[in-house]
């Protein structure tokens, strides 16, 4: 699965740990899901759109 | 301990404290099996190398900032985890020493051989506390995949520790050893992630 996750960051000037704060998720949980290595739950897929106030198939897609 | 020193020496290698306790411990055990030392110079050997777990935890406290893995559920095992080594080897030193000094009877060698146990039961709840505690996914996952790996790594060192003691070409192994080969795949699981995560970032 990709995702946008990385240019939504960007375009709000936030670090990794910035989200990651906002998300209550380690920097590294950020980095994984940012970078395609991990694919997050539903719960955190829908915390991560809440933060973003989008759909979650605005943020992530299929590959 | 003196915490200056102590972060001094931490610097940013848990492995190499990891090993310094690890090997600390095999050395002694090696010294007690070959009859070179006896008690109490074997509870004095291993509390001698638990002084390392002050560098050790302080070292995993440095790689959790600076890796971005430090979360309240990591902090409380890592406390838990210091408080069984330290609990582990003054229970046993406890039971050691009250053994060769009085010598007591049965029922109260029960519960000396039973002292040291209790806390290892205290270093598995401690690890099932984080799994249930930990709220960060990626990481209860990671930690879930290390505790697959040692458990396998377990089943294998015993299953071949255990035909090699058959055919009598290995020594006998206490049971007790089962935490620490366990504790050390926890460790070989962690770092097979940690090189197959930076491997896909130079990808």
């Amino acid at each position: 699965m990709k995702n946008r996750l990385k240019v939504l960051r960007a375009e709000r000037n936030w670090s990794q740990q910035d989200l990651a704060d906002r998300l209550g998720v380690s920097r590294q949980s950020v980095n994984a899901i940012e970078t395609g290595k991990y694919d997050p739950s539903l719960p955190l897929a829908f915390r991560i759109a809440d933060l973003f106030e989008l759909n979650i198939e605005e943020i992530f897609q299929r590959d | 301990m003196n915490a200056p020193l102590v972060s001094r020496l931490a610097g940013r290698s848990p492995l190499l404290w990891g090993g310094v306790f690890g090997l600390g411990l095999a050395l002694t055990a090696w010294l007690e099996r070959t009859g070179r030392i006896d008690w109490p110079w074997n509870v004095a050997l291993v509390a001698a190398f638990s002084l390392s777990l002050f560098m050790l935890r302080q070292a995993s406290l440095n790689r959790a900032q600076s890796c971005g893995i430090d979360t309240p559920a990591m902090r409380s095992y890592n406390r838990r985890t210091m408080i069984w080594a330290f609990s582990y080897i003054a229970m046993l030193g406890i039971a050691l020493t009250v053994r060769n000094t009085w010598h007591p009877p049965g029922p109260v060698l029960w519960l000396l051989a039973l002292l040291p146990s209790l806390t290892i039961a205290y270093f598995v709840w401690a690890m099932a506390r984080y799994l249930a505690e930990e709220d960060d996914e990626y990481q209860r996952m990671r930690q879930v995949n290390a505790a697959l790996l040692a458990t396998g790594f377990l089943l294998v060192v015993a299953s071949v520790w255990g035909f090699l003691e058959t055919f009598g070409v290995a020594p006998h192994a206490e049971g007790f050893w089962a935490v620490g080969v366990w504790a050390v795949g926890l460790g070989l699981g962690n770092l097979v992630q940690t090189l197959r995560d930076r491997k896909d970032a130079e990808v």
